[in-house]
């Protein structure tokens, strides 16, 4: 009986020093937004496919073309069918003035990378940043611009299942971010 | 040079070779004086702007950033307190507040560049923010911009748009 006590408990650390847990990486993670094209769009859909995930707004004009460029120049080192096998997913915070038209617009700029783009309600919204254990918030501000967002700067990979594997901060040399993927895929 | 300077010793006394002799030594003197002070005053007074660019838009994107670093050599500290440009309705100076893996963009109404130091503004960090843009910011294209100073210097650029993904590592 100790000896099948000892044998579960082990059982139970080597399940617990899995790296992720491939099956069930969207279980966890998995949201849905709204697309640009105003459907009802679930993040699982991307499943196979390794995600690079940002969140940021229209309005933003230097971490988040900053983000989409950084993305651009990986897109330059994958072949034809790598590039297929990676998905950029841009969700927009700022549900107030980013409608699915005008984020469908901003984002047709990078044709490279062909951005998803996903929003929706504050609620939704909070829920899909909160998979990854991240916030946002408006920030009221004196700018011509209008009220700023607060976000996070972060690309967030995810694995072909759903896994967060990765954040990659801005300032990091893009050698990592590309060794990353490469290792996805 | 002692003999020069002493006054003890007259012109007249000394022989004419020895007068010419002084006057081309003085003659330098005088030159290298004038050097020096002039190279100090282009010191003091040296500010320069390099580095600038502004990231290619389109006028639909609505915003776009302008980056550039100030080197201030001047003697003093210099404050940029604000940028013209015709492109767009709004310009404004802004830098990042960060917390943790979150930022958020604050404007401000001068960025400060204390002498012999260097302003850098680049992408992810503090920026120039062009509100509404009135036109296309198509690459290699060249932009009219002033810098606008607390003293109340203005200098005039000719700024070139480039694409943000060829302005940072590839």
């Amino acid at each position: 009986m100790k000896k099948l006590l000892i044998l579960i408990a082990f059982s139970f650390a080597l399940a617990a020093c899995k790296p992720q847990d491939h099956k069930n990486g969207y279980a966890t993670n998995d949201f849905t937004l709204t697309s640009t094209d105003g459907m009802s769009f679930a993040l699982s859909k991307l499943k196979g496919s390794v995600v690079l995930l940002y969140f940021g707004y229209t309005n933003c004009p230097d971490a988040c073309p900053l983000t989409l460029a950084t993305i651009t120049n990986v897109f330059k080192d994958l072949s034809e069918a790598e590039q297929k096998k990676v998905k950029t997913v841009f969700v927009s915070v700022d549900p107030d003035r980013d409608s699915p038209t005008r984020l469908k617009e901003y984002l047709s700029y990078y044709k490279t990378i062909s951005p998803i783009g996903l929003t929706g309600s504050k609620e939704e919204l909070q829920n899909a940043i909160g998979k990854f254990s991240g916030t946002f918030k408006k920030m009221d501000s004196d700018s011509k611009s209008g009220y700023l967002m607060m976000h996070p700067t972060s690309i967030y990979v995810l694995d072909p299942y759903g896994n967060l594997v990765f954040k990659f901060f801005h300032g990091e040399e893009l050698r990592v971010l590309k060794d990353q993927i490469h290792s996805l895929l | 040079m002692r003999r020069l300077i002493d006054k003890e010793i007259s012109w007249e006394r000394l022989d004419k070779s020895m007068k010419v002799q002084n006057i081309i030594v003085l003659s330098f003197l005088a030159v290298a004086l004038l050097m020096i002070s002039g190279c100090d005053a282009v010191k003091k007074s040296e500010m320069s702007v390099h580095d600038m660019w502004i990231q290619a838009a389109p006028k639909e994107q609505k915003n776009s950033s302008m980056y550039l670093t100030i080197q201030n050599g001047t003697g003093a500290p210099i404050v940029l307190t604000g940028v013209s440009a015709n492109v767009s309705e709004f310009v404004e100076l802004h830098t990042i507040d960060r917390n943790g893996e979150n930022m958020v963009m604050r404007k401000v109404d001068g960025f400060s560049i204390p002498d012999q130091s260097a302003l850098a503004l680049k992408p992810g960090g503090a920026h120039i923010m062009l509100i509404n843009l009135n036109q296309d910011l198509k690459a290699e294209e060249t932009v009219p911009v002033t810098l606008h100073f607390k003293n109340g210097a203005d200098m005039e650029l000719i700024v070139t748009v480039k694409k943000m993904s060829d302005m940072i590592e590839e």
